[in-house]
């Protein structure tokens, strides 16, 4: 029985080199079949996550500053719809609010306003936004900031999840 | 196409190193020697003998690796342990019978002579025994070998009850079939 057993653990792990790197058919075949349930079960995870977000509603608008609170220019920083959610609303002009999730649509660092350009900066690797509407201009980042969408009443700067984030 | 050979000869060491100095010149290890000069019995004689890997055909370094580190190629040689999975255990340095592997705190790895595999592997000699003035370290055809010395080249080792047979030839006596070494009588004297 010892002897069997010594026999596998050799086969395991033979000297020879050119039996190390052998890989056999039913190694190859095993490693495919692995990869691709590991690919399936990552993907149907993110499908049923987005799934049970939409199934559990959407959240309610919320106001997060006062319209004199920012002036033309400047930049609020706030988490919406979680904690762990963090946004940027902007002042472009006196009339003109615009707000964004802050993570960079390459790595997820947090993107930072540059009033003089109107363009949100992303300082990890360079990556630039537009402020107006939040689309990449230079960079890494190929897809534009999540944006939020924004209205303004009794004074105050309300925010909810934009049409393309409920979707 | 003649196979060559590594034939050692301790009995012609002279003790200058140039063994050692030649092997640190290798560009895949420099500056570190894989071979050891031994001194025989240092208040008794001046005789010393070169250390090289003796590439067992079935070498218990590579046997009692735990991380699966030490291979042999095709050709016999017996290579230095693979850097990304050895975990400096030095299980290999304690259980070569000839007490070849070095282990490396700086680089927590064990290195050892694998023959110039990078020179060997394309027809050259390797570095020490390209450069040994006496010979002691000798690779060349077992026919030249028989042609130029009246020793006997041995590669078959007794430790107790256990046998090891090597790529590496030792130059014997002509008598002699094998070498026989009792572990416990040699520590008995140390």
């Amino acid at each position: 029985m010892s002897s069997r057993v010594d026999m596998r653990w050799k086969q395991d792990f033979p000297i020879p080199s050119q039996e190390d790197s052998y890989v056999t058919r039913r190694e190859f075949t095993k490693f495919l079949g692995l990869t691709s349930l590991a690919f399936f079960l990552g993907t149907f995870t993110a499908a049923a996550r987005k799934l049970w977000k939409r199934a559990a509603g959407t959240p309610a608008a919320v106001p997060v500053a006062h319209v004199d609170e920012i002036p033309v220019g400047a930049y609020k920083l706030f988490r919406y719809p979680t904690e762990n959610d963090p946004c940027i609303l902007l002042r472009l002009e006196q009339e003109q609010f615009a707000a964004f999730s802050q993570n960079c649509t390459h790595l997820a660092c947090p993107v930072h306003f540059n009033a003089a350009t109107r363009q949100l900066v992303c300082p990890c690797h360079k990556g630039f936004f537009s402020a107006q509407n939040g689309r990449p201009l230079s960079g890494p980042p190929r897809r534009g900031l999540a944006a939020v969408a924004i209205s303004i009443r009794r004074n105050q700067v309300w925010v909810e999840l934009s049409h393309e984030e409920r979707a | 196409m003649m196979e060559y050979e590594f034939f050692i000869d301790p009995s012609r060491c002279i003790g200058c190193q140039a063994c050692v100095q030649a092997c640190m010149e290798c560009d895949t290890h420099r500056g570190r020697s894989m071979i050891h000069l031994e001194v025989i019995d240092r208040a008794a004689s001046t005789q010393t003998g070169p250390v090289v890997c003796m590439h067992c055909e079935d070498p218990a370094c590579a046997r009692v690796c735990p991380a699966d580190a030490i291979k042999q190629t095709e050709d016999g040689i017996v290579h230095s342990s693979i850097k990304s999975r050895c975990i400096g255990c030095s299980n290999c340095v304690l259980a070569c019978p000839f007490g070849v592997p070095h282990y490396i705190a700086e680089i927590d790895q064990m290195m050892k002579c694998d023959m110039c595999f990078d020179r060997t592997s394309i027809g050259k000699k390797p570095m020490c025994a390209t450069v040994c003035p006496s010979q002691a370290l000798y690779y060349g055809t077992a026919a030249d070998i028989q042609r130029l010395r009246p020793e006997r080249p041995i590669n078959e080792f007794r430790f107790g009850k256990q046998v090891v047979r090597t790529k590496v030839k030792i130059m014997s006596s002509p008598e002699s079939e094998r070498l026989e070494f009792d572990i416990l009588e040699v520590m008995a004297d140390v």
